[in-house]
């Protein structure tokens, strides 16, 4: 036991005493964390992303009524605030970038509403801003069904007045009238919905699920690292097999130490920064991060046990987590995915790590998620030990 | 230097997997998401439904609701949905509340729903109008025949009878609501053939093909380096002059990547709406050359080979953030830098820009490019002059 424990040592002061080692634990995984805050934080935030401006070149106090009811609704779109600006002004501010879009409503705007005539509103934007035009579209969207369905019930009050002997005369007024009433309808239209938000079950949308992503990334390349590092090893690793130590036993001691290393990054940047977005910490989320590291570890020992070349070995590892990134909801959102992507983001692993991270923190731990995940950790670990054999 | 392109070509094509796998990725991607880029392909939500009111019209809105095609509804009972929230497998619950179509008939929009949802679903919330939607056409021809009826003296059933025919009559195109978008960049362009919504997509799937042509070209540079797979031999035995190596050493790994994008953008082209066009070949050649150049500098400066491959996540990182590829940097505007600061990324926006056919000014872009292309001309060649000597030496 002493002679293990002095193996584990020695691997961890050398890989402690290495600049290059420490680096990539927790330099480069720190790097990337703040890298990422400061690239997508807007896009996982709760609040507006972008500023918006109005420009009311009606100027009637119909206009000014519509324009403040606009600044006032939190309700319209939780990705835009709105400012009122000048129309000269507009388009300097787009292109310098401190607006991202301006809505223009034009010269008898809402007197045409009244009217029944529709004078389309203009609509600046950078088109290739691909966030940008996803939000004002919404709005468009959203805006030009209500527009559409205040003015037919509007024109059908209209027609029907018109009709009756004694609404004939007040058929003016009285579109007058509902068509102010109808305007504000359209800003109070979420008047009718009691929103419930439910604390404490992250989402794939959320911050957590961010965090748990990137240091799912993390450890995949710091474990890949270490498996680099034991198959260069190779030598060595003969050397201490003659002073009594197994194959499988070195592979498992060295592992060991491996993981401690995993851990002084898990706890020095994943825990505090867990601990900031949720305001509590489990151990039972550690190790967790501990059996995925594991199972990551299985898999490269597995694929480097196949593949002699360690150049080769390397490449199609780092092509495995490229694309279990690029389609696991790392680096693109996955409820932003068609059908058929989110289908391709379920056959990468990072997919169902990340899902069960979830489930851990709801509470609704998946046991037969669990069990498949330290069942393939120990089948490639144990096929792993068969291709050393082989290659020896 | 034709011997030293071929050298480098020959060991590129020789990990036929790898390239082979690269090539086919994002292929294999675009076929996958093709019938998404050709419609109107919304995100869906999944929510589950609970109709407490059970009326004909309660009823009618659930309908409503389960025929939108941005919408899969559940119909769970409380606790049970709560449960397929916490476990992501719904987004959220819709309660359609006691009274509503009371309130709906009476023109009162108060607390006609409940949505219940993770307070972290932003996307959730941003997507509550879809609910409103279904039931403003009610209350708005409502409120207009209650305003009526409460301020003049008439008969209801009467008024209410001649307001539907109307209501029926009226010519539903003329009320066609429209914004008009301007593009700040001027100029003419063709109709944009994108939907909106698909924007996003696009630029992932166009990220996906950038970010593995910046890999290859990475892979291939580490495996062409002068110490490896006898290349310093081969220098010394041919006696080739250093603008002859250092022309053969940088095309031998442009050309490739530029073959494998010409014919991965074309082959996108084909699947979705994306247009390819001739001038994109040049812009695809400058792309190559950007990248090129900055995986040389990069296998420079890093002189263990084996040290780089694991810099790969580090890198993938770097290019997806300050490449430019789904989000616009603002936080670099601080430091007085706007727009794209890493070898590529300008011409990625121009070619992106083109294959989406939108209205882009390519020249800021395009200068942009080419003196960062210049920047690292004089760091590569630098460095590998150096190399060079030592090698031949």
């Amino acid at each position: 036991m002493l002679k293990k424990l002095k193996l584990m040592g020695f691997e961890l002061k050398n890989s402690i005493l290495n600049i290059k080692i420490l680096m990539i634990v927790i330099v480069l995984p720190l790097l990337t964390v703040v890298l990422f805050n400061f690239a997508f934080s807007s896009l996982i935030d709760q609040g507006p992303l972008f500023d918006v401006g109005l420009v009311d070149k009606e100027k009637t106090p119909t206009s000014t009524y519509l324009i403040q009811e606009i600044l006032k609704d939190d309700d319209i779109t939780s990705l835009i605030n709105f400012v009122q600006v000048k129309e000269e002004q507009s388009l300097e501010k787009v292109q310098s970038g401190e607006l991202k879009g301006v809505f223009i409503i034009p010269e008898n705007f809402t007197d045409n509403l009244i009217k029944m005539k529709n004078t389309p509103m203009e609509l600046i934007y950078k088109e290739n801003d691909i966030v940008v035009a996803y939000a004002v579209n919404g709005i468009s969207d959203s805006f030009s069904r209500y527009i559409q369905e205040v003015q037919k019930s509007i024109s059908a009050t209209y027609y029907t007045t018109s009709k009756f002997e004694n609404l004939k005369d007040h058929t003016q007024k009285i579109n007058n009238s509902i068509s102010f009433i109808m305007i504000s309808e359209i800003f109070n239209r979420k008047n009718g919905i009691i929103q419930n938000q439910l604390e404490n079950i992250p989402t794939t949308t959320s911050g957590v699920y961010f965090l748990v992503m990137v240091e799912l990334l993390i450890i995949s390349f710091i474990s890949l690292y270490f498996t680099y590092n034991y198959k260069k090893e190779k030598l060595l690793n003969k050397k201490i097999q003659t002073v009594g130590f197994k194959k499988y036993e070195i592979k498992i001691l060295k592992m060991a130490s491996y993981l401690v290393f995993i851990n002084i990054q898990i706890v020095i940047i994943f825990v505090p920064i867990f601990y900031y977005l949720t305001e509590s910490i489990s151990l039972k989320y550690i190790l967790f991060l501990n059996l995925i590291s594991l199972f990551l570890f299985s898999l490269w020992f597995l694929i480097s046990s196949l593949i002699k070349k360690e150049n080769i070995f390397i490449a199609i590892s780092t092509l495995i987590i490229v694309t279990s990134n690029l389609f696991g909801g790392t680096l693109f959102p996955l409820v932003l995915m068609p059908y058929n992507l989110q289908v391709v983001s379920k056959m990468t692993p990072n997919y169902w790590l990340g899902r069960e991270f979830l489930y851990l923190i709801t509470g609704n731990v998946n046991i037969i998620n669990i069990g498949i995940i330290i069942f393939l950790t120990t089948a490639f670990l144990y096929l792993s030990m068969k291709g050393d054999g082989i290659d020896a | 230097m034709l011997s030293i392109f071929k050298w480098k070509m020959k060991i590129f094509y020789s990990n036929r997997i790898l390239i082979l796998i690269l090539f086919i990725i994002p292929i294999l991607i675009f076929s996958i998401a093709s019938p998404s880029l050709k419609i109107t392909s919304n995100p869906k939500i999944n929510v589950s439904i609970i109709d407490e009111d059970k009326t004909d019209l309660s009823k009618e809105y659930v309908k409503k609701l389960q025929n939108d095609d941005r919408i899969i509804t559940t119909n769970l009972s409380y606790s049970e949905a709560v449960k397929e929230i916490e476990k992501n497998n719904i987004s959220g619950i819709l309660i359609v509340k006691k009274g509503f179509s009371e309130k709906i008939q009476e023109a009162d929009n108060n607390q006609l729903l409940e949505l219940i949802y993770p307070k972290d679903n932003y996307y959730f919330r941003s997507l509550s109008d879809i609910f409103v939607q279904h039931y403003f056409k009610d209350l708005t021809v409502n409120r207009n025949i209650n305003y009526v009826m409460d301020n003049f003296e008439i008969e209801r059933e009467l008024y209410e009878k001649e307001y539907y025919q109307q209501y029926n009559n009226l010519n539903k195109d003329l009320y066609e609501f429209q914004f008009i978008t301007r593009e700040i960049s001027g100029g003419e362009s063709e109709a944009n053939l994108f939907n909106e919504k698909n924007l996003l997509l696009y630029r992932y799937l166009f990220g996906v093909v950038f970010l593995i042509a910046y890999i290859l070209i990475l892979i291939q540079s580490i495996e062409t380096k002068i110490d490896n797979k006898g290349i310093r031999e081969k220098i010394i035995l041919s006696r080739v002059t250093f603008p002859q190596f250092y022309l053969g050493n940088l095309l031998g790994g442009v050309v490739p990547i530029f073959l494998i994008l010409v014919v991965q953008t074309f082959i996108f082209s084909l699947v979705s709406d994306a247009v390819f066009k001739i001038e994109l070949l040049i812009y695809i050649l400058l792309f190559s050359l950007g990248v090129g150049l900055l995986s040389n500098f990069i296998v420079k400066v890093f002189k263990n080979s084996r040290n780089i491959y694991l810099i790969i996540p580090y890198y993938i990182i770097i290019i997806w953030i300050f490449g430019n590829i789904l989000v616009n940097l603002d936080f670099l505007s601080l430091v007085n830098i706007k727009g794209n600061i890493l070898p590529g990324a300008s011409t990625i926006e121009a070619i992106t820009g083109i294959m989406m056919n939108f209205n882009i000014i390519t020249i800021p872009l395009i200068v942009r490019e080419i003196s960062l292309t210049f920047i690292m001309i004089v760091l590569v060649t630098l460095m590998e002059y150096k190399e060079f000597k030592n090698a031949t030496n």
